[in-house]
């Protein structure tokens, strides 16, 4: 992009540093990136303060001339079938500098106080949502712009175990396979555990084995537009064999090693993403049974979740 | 299902799967080198995903289970270092079961597990629980198996036993057990239900391998009977009832044996005692394939074990009343069931009769119970035919035999009732088996009652038996061994001992000619030696003569009666001895007359042939000659006809001989020196009567004499028969000359040596070597007789050789 409007302009370097008001580092998230591993990016939550500072740099010695610099925080969605159109949900701008001349490398703070971020960062196979902070040197026509994206992750505090109530279900194939299956609850945090069994009522098929899917539907658009995207996350087997009647098959999945987000409900009347616990049964000619429920996900505050290690020690069958 | 495959494409398999968990062994290694937690714990899912082939038969993939086992101990030792690291085993209890396959990931979390619950970091029960329950994932019965004995191993030790470290916090002994039955119950429903997955024609195969897998299932009830703090209450209330639930439960005929077994085996024989209910209540109530006698048999062999070791214990015994329990139960089991195979019935009474052996040796009417108890149980299925139940059988009866001496065993009221279960040929070898112990103990059978009861047992040799055919190889043999047995039939009071004689005469008419050939003279003479026994034993001679007559009387019967089977040369015989009895032991001459009569009778009217003429003539001389109680008159008549005899036999040597030996008629033997004066009422003086010596003698040279002109005649010279006559009528001379009977004077003897002198001069004589040997002897015997120096020689002295 650089050498194709190489010669519009000059490119200016442009270096941005998150603060805290308290002169701790901020913190990162560690995000997937498709095919590439990890990267890491700041991290804040709704209505917090973003501080910084830009550092526009200038080769020493030249004059570099500009109609202003500015910083802007943008929250985006961006939905694969609009691709270079992202919706801005949110806008914000600080001018850093009135138009001038830039002699040399000139450091600019910045803050944005008790940002409205309701929306979680996402990145989904047709939507994502995303928040960056862009930093312009405006010159005419070519401007030099820049993205420093950052997360954004909102918490609620942990459920109590009464709120949501366990999902029980009989369900089957008329003379043919009857089970119920138990999950213990119908909301959990990211770092929880799908506790259950599932009870064989009837099994005149021969089973092979049984697994969970855990599988994340996204929804945009609306009406006659409305496009849903299934994706499985996990395959937990979870029974090998032919069970046969009575048998009761325990579950315990734990979430934490899965790349989940929270249920968002039409975020910003734009996608919604849901997730589902996909109970599949395998008999021995291949042939796939399964029950889909939906579950809630929501991410639990650091401090919520503080019965940390020992959380494991409590799903220990009690 | 593991599908009918080659052996060969087993042991590739193996390999294949043996290789992979080689290679994800080396890279799991390597990660723990590394200290890469998570590479570690992937390598070995991957490896302990071997384990879910579901090719393999049982005995494979134990070989490839006992690998993953062996890597499986390295993980151990990493998650313990891991822990000393810092990482707690909380965590690492959620991390393996990140897994995403079940299999493996069970595998691990019993690892860590037993890792978790070592540390204490967690209670016991509480892991143990999880574990316990989580593996039910596994629903495929092969790798169930392995899985659920993987946990198991691992958490050996590591129970809340009472005294174990892990008691307390970690729990109790009930948890212990929880674990154990849990545990259990479901490695008995995973093995039970590899039965369903067989088709018809692999059901063998299956059944086979199931046998191959017991040991996993009955691991845990081992490991139960091995906790320290299993006291009999906890057993009772916390275990045996469970056990046997899933055992009836399971419905399973190769699970309830089994079981049965192992519950019988694994645990302490008080236990056993003091829930003989329970465990004798379920047999009813297994399936019919259970071999339920094998079932009783060991419980009894137990029992038996633990009342030889500790004879206290037996009072236990009576307490709960074991045996009436174990005998209700066996007649339970095979009144339940019609189909019980009758070796299966014989069998369990077997070791019914054997525990009875042990537990009560001097109970003999539980003995008899045990038989009456197996009489009804096979009542319906009389006769047993089946090989194996036959053969059981037989060794049943055996037992008692063994055991008990056989008088003991006649008082088995139900013993023939048991053995009439037999087929007639197997009842016949089972009487000869009691005849041979008898004979072999020397048992004396000495009442009335058992002398009846051993007749019934031994009924097949003493008469004919419905369908069966006497073989004649045996028949013999076996009236030989009834014979015998005829002379332990003895009283010490000599009246009941004749009633025994009596009765068993009475049973022996049954047998027919046959057998009464074989069986009447044993008895005869059994009563011969009670006559001398009443003699000799009774004070009161008036009452003894009428005690022998009596007896005498009746074996004139026998005889007689054997005379008509026909056997008259035994009877001829009989009568003889009979006659030598009532001259010399009862000294009651008409009956001594009497019965050389009838001997004289079958002499006339029922010797069939000459050979046998000249053998009963040796008899009746040979008698007559030691009967001293005839008076002249009628020894004379007796004599006369004796010699009459002699005479009319047909053969000239038969003739010298029997006239030889009539000589003696008239020579008898003086009364031994102590004998005395004391000579017993009715006893004659012995004959001596020289002349009548010399006249035999002499008409036995005539006949000699006669006999080898007949040869001569017929131009037979070089036969020596005659001079052998020669030399034995020598011999008679020299024995009548040294008893100084007069009549045979030195010349007469010098006379006689001369010419049989000549006659052994003869050349085909020299070449005779046993005349030669014969004759050289009776010379040396003179040469001795003349060197002895005594009033004897001096007689001999003038005979000139």
């Amino acid at each position: 992009m650089q050498r194709l409007f190489g010669n519009l302009g000059q490119t200016v370097p442009i270096q941005l540093e998150f603060h805290r008001r308290d002169g701790q580092p901020v913190k990162n998230a560690t995000v997937k990136v498709k095919g590439l591993g990890t990267e890491q990016l700041p991290l804040f939550n709704n209505k917090d303060s973003i501080y910084g500072e830009v550092k526009v740099s200038n080769i020493p010695g030249k004059k570099l001339e500009h109609q202003g610099i500015k910083v802007q925080l943008l929250g985006q969605i961006e939905l694969a079938s609009e691709r270079g159109h992202p919706h801005d949900f949110l806008a914000l701008v600080r001018d850093l500098s009135p138009p001038g001349d830039l002699v040399q490398t000139e450091k600019y703070g910045f803050e944005f106080n008790d940002v409205e971020m309701q929306y979680d960062s996402y990145r989904g196979l047709q939507v994502r949502l995303r928040y960056i902070l862009r930093v312009t040197v405006s010159k005419g026509y070519s401007s030099s712009v820049k993205d420093f994206p950052f997360w954004v992750r909102n918490f609620e505090p942990l459920a109590a175990p009464t709120n949501g109530a366990p999902i029980k279900m009989e369900v089957g194939i008329e003379e043919c396979l009857h089970i119920e299956f138990e999950y213990d609850k119908a909301k959990y945090h990211l770092k929880d555990t799908v506790v259950g069994k599932i009870y064989f009522l009837l099994v005149r098929i021969k089973l092979k084995h049984m697994e969970v899917e855990i599988r994340r539907r996204e929804t945009t658009g609306s009406g006659q537009s409305m496009h849903n995207e299934n994706e499985t996350l996990a395959k937990y087997e979870i029974m090998d064999g032919a069970p046969v009647r009575g048998e009761a098959i325990p579950i315990r999945l734990f979430l934490s090693p899965y790349d989940l987000t929270p249920t968002y409900k039409t975020v910003h009347n734009k996608f919604s993403v849901k997730y589902f616990l996909n109970l599949v049964l395998v008999d021995e000619e291949d042939r796939r049974y399964f029950k889909q429920q939906e579950i809630q996900l929501y991410r639990a505050s650091d401090a919520s979740q503080a019965n940390g290690p020992h959380a494991a020690a409590a799903t220990l069958v009690s | 299902m593991v599908e009918a495959m080659g052996l060969e494409e087993q042991a590739r398999l193996l390999q294949e799967a043996g290789n992979a968990v080689k290679r994800n062994a080396f890279f799991m290694k390597k990660a723990m080198d590394e200290d890469n937690l998570r590479e570690a714990l992937r390598y070995s899912a991957t490896l302990l995903g071997e384990l879910r082939t579901p090719t393999l038969t049982p005995q494979r993939y134990y070989e490839l289970y006992m690998q993953a086992f062996n890597e499986l101990t390295h993980l151990q030792a990493f998650f313990r270092e891991e822990r000393r690291k810092g990482r707690s085993y909380a965590d690492l209890y959620e991390l393996v079961q990140h897994a995403g396959n079940v299999l493996p990931r069970l595998y691990l979390l019993c690892t860590v597990g037993s890792c978790y619950i070592r540390s204490k970091e967690a209670p016991a029960k509480s892991v143990l629980k999880d574990l316990v329950e989580m593996c039910k994932g596994v629903q495929h019965p092969i790798r169930g198996l392995f899985l659920r004995s993987y946990l198991c191993q691992v958490s050996r030790g590591l129970l809340p036993d009472v005294g174990s470290e892990f008691e307390g916090d970690g729990g109790s002994i009930s948890d212990a057990i929880e674990f154990l039955l849990i545990n259990f119950a479901e490695m008995n429903k995973l093995w039970c239900r590899m039965q369903h997955h067989a088709s018809g024609r692999d059901r063998d195969r299956r059944e086979q391998e199931r046998q191959q897998l017991a040991d996993l299932v009955g691991r845990n009830l081992t490991y139960v009977s091995q906790l320290d703090g299993l006291d009999f209450a906890l057993y009772q209330e916390g275990v045996l009832a469970r056990v046997m639930d899933q055992i009836v439960s399971c419905k399973d005929a190769i699970a309830q044996q089994y079981l049965m077994q192992c519950v019988i085996q694994g645990f302490p024989d008080d236990f056993h005692l003091g829930t003989l209910d329970s465990l004798l209540g379920i047999l009813p109530d297994l399936q019919s394939g259970v071999q339920v006698h094998v079932v009783v048999s060991s419980l009894l062999d137990r029992l038996a074990r633990f009342a030889a070791s500790d004879k206290a214990v037996v009072d236990t015994f009576n307490q709960v009343d074991a045996f009436g329990k174990l005998t209700r139960a066996a007649a339970k089991v095979t009144e339940s069931e019609n189909e019980v195979p009758s070796g299966d019935v014989v069998a369990m009474h077997a070791a019914l009769l054997s525990f009875t052996g042990a537990v009560y040796p001097d109970r003999l009417d539980l003995v008899n119970k045990v038989l009456t108890s197996a009489y009804q149980a096979l009542e319906k299925q009389a006769p047993i035919k089946d090989a194996k139940a036959e053969k059981l059988l037989v060794q049943l009866l055996s037992t008692p035999l063994d055991n008990y001496d056989v008088v003991t065993v006649l008082e088995l009221a139900n013993y023939p009732s048991v053995m009439s279960l037999l087929r007639p040929a197997k009842r016949k070898e089972m009487a000869v088996k009691i005849c041979q112990t008898i004979l072999r103990q020397r048992t004396l059978v000495s009442s009335m009652e058992k002398v009846e009861m051993l007749l019934d047992f031994i009924s097949p040799l003493v008469r004919d038996t419905e369908g069966l055919e006497d073989d004649d190889e045996f028949f013999e043999e076996e009236q030989n061994l009834l014979a015998r047995l005829v002379h332990q039939l003895v009283s010490q009071d000599t009246d009941e001992h004749f009633e025994l004689l009596r009765a068993a005469r009475d049973r022996f008419n049954a047998g027919g000619p046959k057998r009464l050939r074989h069986t009447l003279a044993p008895l005869a003479f059994a009563a011969l030696r009670l006559v001398r026994t009443i003699k000799e034993g009774t004070a009161d001679s008036k009452k003894a003569d009428g005690a022998c007559k009596t007896v005498l009387q009746w074996i004139h019967g026998v005889a007689a009666q054997l005379a008509e089977v026909p056997a008259a040369e035994i009877a001829l015989q009989l009568y003889l001895q009979a006659a030598h009895a009532a001259s010399e032991v009862a000294c009651l001459e008409l009956i001594a007359y009497e019965f050389f009569e009838q001997a004289f009778i079958l002499y006339e009217e029922a010797i069939p042939d000459s050979k046998a003429e000249v053998t009963a003539l040796q008899s009746i001389v040979g008698v007559l000659h030691r009967c001293r109680v005839f008076t002249a008159e009628s020894r004379d008549t007796l004599v006369h006809k004796a010699t009459g005899y002699s005479a009319k036999l047909l053969k000239k040597p038969d003739q010298c001989r029997a006239v030889c030996a009539c000589s003696h008629l008239f020579w008898q033997e003086l009364p031994a020196e102590e004998e005395g004066d004391d000579v017993a009422e009715g006893v004659q003086p012995p004959v001596r009567d020289a002349d009548n010596v010399m006249v035999c003698l002499k008409r036995a040279l005539k006949i000699a004499n006669s006999a080898q002109q007949q040869l001569a005649v017929v131009l037979k010279g070089d036969h020596t028969t005659p001079v052998m006559l020669f030399v034995e009528i020598l011999n008679h001379y020299l024995f009548y000359f040294e008893q100084g009977n007069p009549s045979i004077t030195t010349s007469v003897l010098q006379s006689l040596l001369e010419l049989v002198a000549n006659e052994m001069a003869n050349e085909n004589c020299q070449k005779d070597e046993a005349l030669l040997a014969f004759y050289n002897s009776t010379r040396n015997h003179i040469a001795i007789q003349k060197d002895k120096g005594d009033e004897l020689a001096q007689k001999f002295s003038s005979l000139q050789l």
